[in-house]
């Protein structure tokens, strides 16, 4: 067998480079884990709708958006591991503490798109939902950035 | 409570031991992935794919894809419980040979 471990000289030598062809493997496939390009700014498209849908008329039009934006993200999540071919729920610490952030900062960001309407400034309403979109596209990718980090060091 | 080393025949041969090192820190990998990221022929990856199986390491599951037109499942590698306990363990028999204190095994 071309890795016998048996006692020898050598078994340390050769048991250190399994262990770093495995680490390699791990290196390799984080790398394949990278997001494509279009990935975080269509969230970041989706969640800015969120944001931005209270500015519509109250009702079926604003339901309708909201509906579609939360479906779609949703969706998008599901579907996303399983075109890329690797699912992986343990996504570490830090990365997870960059998806609370992302989504405390999207519900501050709604509450107050909502009060902006509240307060009849209704077109400004925008403001909010860019700054969703930058928000998304920044954490969302320090989120990737952190997971592909726990898998290369093996979970 | 501390991993025990434990050396694992099964898991030892060369791409037993990267299909599960493939496989530890995820949930679950496309066959093709799998076989791509392993650069091994579809027949030498089963093959291995089933003898960690019937060590009840590894489990696959078909599910239809999200991509194809055709009616073709695809087939999802994961490991199992006792797969990732004795990888660990291997794992960690390899870092104590590496040290130079080589366990029994």
């Amino acid at each position: 067998m071309e890795n016998d471990l048996r006692p020898s000289d050598g078994a340390p030598r050769r048991a250190a480079a399994l262990l770093d062809e495995l680490a390699a493997d791990r290196t390799r496939l984080a790398q394949r884990l990278a997001a494509p390009a279009w990935l975080y700014p269509a969230f970041g498209a989706l969640t800015a709708l969120y944001v931005a849908a209270p500015a519509l008329e109250p009702g079926a039009a604003s339901d309708l958006v909201t509906t579609l934006a939360v479906a779609a993200t949703l969706l998008l999540v599901w579907a996303y591991p399983r075109l890329s071919g690797v699912r992986v729920s343990r996504t570490g610490a830090s990365a997870r503490l960059t998806l609370g952030l992302l989504l405390g900062a999207t519900l501050l960001l709604l509450s107050t798109s909502l009060g902006l309407v509240a307060l009849g400034l209704r077109w400004w309403t925008p403001l909010p939902a860019v700054a969703s979109f930058a928000l998304t596209v920044q954490l969302g990718r320090a989120f990737d950035r952190r997971y592909r980090e726990h898998v290369r060091r093996g979970a | 409570m501390a991993l025990e080393p434990r050396f694992d025949e099964t898991i030892h041969a060369p791409t037993r031991l990267r299909v599960c090192g493939m496989l530890r820190p995820v949930d679950e990998i496309d066959f093709a992935v799998l076989r791509d990221s392993l650069g091994v022929s579809d027949a030498s990856l089963s093959k291995h794919l089933k003898v960690l199986t019937e060590a009840g390491y590894v489990a696959t599951t078909k599910r239809a894809s999200t991509t194809r037109s055709d009616s073709r499942r695809l087939t999802w590698v994961r490991l199992t419980a006792a797969g990732r306990r004795a990888f660990d363990a291997h794992v960690a028999a390899l870092r104590d040979i590496s040290a130079g204190a080589a366990t029994a095994g």
